[in-house]
């Protein structure tokens, strides 16, 4: 069996997960706020905003019955994961009156992660392309 | 075997991303609340020249007079908190001072403003404006400059106060440091905002420190006259006290006459010592009352 692409049905699981992560970062803000003496953070608040655009993207990844590489998935998880780090931490260190001088580090991570998963999927998918080219040049 | 050994691939490096970014969130959040580092240190200054002073001086629970120093400490209530105003007079600048928690210049080192007040002998002194909280931000303490990077958060000026006494509200983007220490500059604060400005509330009924709720325990500074100043320091976060915008801050201070008022730190910061004790009731959660542990104050002395 190939284990090269995720399988049609990961998709509902990771939807479901993610769903979860969604609700969880809406909570975490509105509980920690109540120790912070009215103190919010921005990116504290907007960090729903990741699962939920991940919820979407997969959604359409199962409409359109999309193939992704393994790796590419993995990569796009790490992603996010460090992004909603970032924020958290940015949250924690401006609620507390401080500056976060940190946010280059979480945003380069994610970056770095991005771009693998874009480009591993990129690459996946145009082997596809060439192959469905030399399959219409044999016809 | 293909399908095991990849499994075993992903499980590994999703344990060793797991790991790495739990270890710099770890580093991240030590690094700013917890890890203190040194970056220079200040002298200390002999005080036992300032017993002479003190001799003649005239001193009550709400009072201190001699022939340098003047201070009168109101209590008041209003808006539901107790506010406690010192009315400050000197006959030189040099009474007007600042100092370093432990003496040192750096982030995260931090002292109960009493503890640093007692080490400097101070009359009368309130907590300053954390600048250790922070890696930037200008930082002047009694003409010495320490830090000269621009502060991230430009929304507020700094209190500037000069060599003769008089204070300035001035903006770090306007002027450099060194700029301001080569004016005359002695001492410099970088929280805010300012609160008067000429006699008038410049700020909103609306205006906040970042976005922390709108009533807080406070400390704020302005000056009246030449040598003339107002230090106001208020309770908060309790039911006795609810605590003071910004706005009622500086209602209150122009109340007394104030020409120029500067906001300085508040929340559980807020500390007032006179006379070797604390007189307001400092708490951060409202439920205990203790001093914050803070990086520099600003005091009255020798």
């Amino acid at each position: 069996m190939s284990i090269s692409a995720i399988k049609h049905q990961t998709y509902k699981k990771v939807i479901v997960i993610y769903s979860i992560i969604t609700i969880l970062s809406i909570a975490f803000p509105i509980i920690y706020e109540q120790f912070s003496y009215g103190q919010y953070a921005d990116c504290m608040r907007l960090l729903f905003l990741f699962p939920l655009i991940s919820i979407i993207i997969f959604i359409l990844c199962y409409l359109f019955k999309l193939s992704i590489n393994i790796y590419s998935f993995i990569f796009y998880h790490c992603m996010i994961a460090s992004i909603m780090n970032g924020c958290i931490i940015k949250g924690i260190i401006e609620i507390s009156g401080r500056y976060s001088q940190y946010d280059d580090i979480y945003l380069s991570l994610s970056l770095i992660f991005a771009i693998l998963s874009l480009t591993i999927f990129l690459i996946d998918h145009l082997d596809i392309l060439k192959a469905f080219v030399s399959l219409r040049k044999r016809k | 075997m293909k399908k095991t050994s990849f499994i075993k691939n992903t499980t590994i490096f999703t344990i060793i991303f797991v790991l790495f970014i739990i270890s710099l969130d770890v580093y991240v959040l030590l690094k700013t609340f917890l890890l203190s580092t040194s970056i220079a240190y200040v002298e200390t200054t002999d005080y036992s020249s300032s017993q002479e002073d003190n001799e003649n001086a005239v001193i009550s629970d709400t009072s201190y007079q001699d022939s340098n120093i003047s201070i009168a400490i109101d209590t008041i209530r209003e808006n539901n908190t107790t506010i406690y105003v010192a009315d400050i007079k000197l006959v030189s600048a040099d009474y007007l001072k600042t100092a370093f928690a432990q003496d040192i210049f750096g982030l995260n080192i931090t002292e109960k403003t009493s503890i640093i007040a007692k080490n400097h002998n101070a009359i009368l002194a309130i907590n300053g404006d954390y600048y250790g909280a922070n890696s930037n931000g200008y930082v002047i303490k009694n003409g010495t400059l320490y830090r000269s990077s621009i502060r991230n958060n430009n929304d507020y000026n700094d209190l500037a106060i000069y060599a003769d006494g008089s204070f300035a509200s001035v903006s770090e983007e306007e002027s450099s440091a060194e700029t301001l220490l080569n004016n005359g500059v002695v001492n410099l604060f970088a929280f805010g905002p300012t609160l008067i400005e000429e006699g008038n509330i410049i700020i909103s009924e609306s205006e906040e420190v970042g976005k922390a709720m709108n009533e807080n325990p406070r400390t704020a500074i302005g000056i009246i006259d030449e040598l003339h100043y107002i230090i106001l320091v208020s309770d908060g976060r309790t039911s006795e006290s609810t605590g003071l915008s910004l706005y009622e801050t500086a209602q209150i201070m122009q109340q007394y006459g104030c020409d120029l008022a500067y906001n300085l730190d508040g929340g559980g910061s807020s500390t007032l010592y006179f006379n070797g004790s604390i007189i307001n009731n400092p708490t951060t959660n409202g439920k205990s009352i203790s001093e914050r542990e803070v990086s520099d104050i600003v005091y009255i002395g020798y």
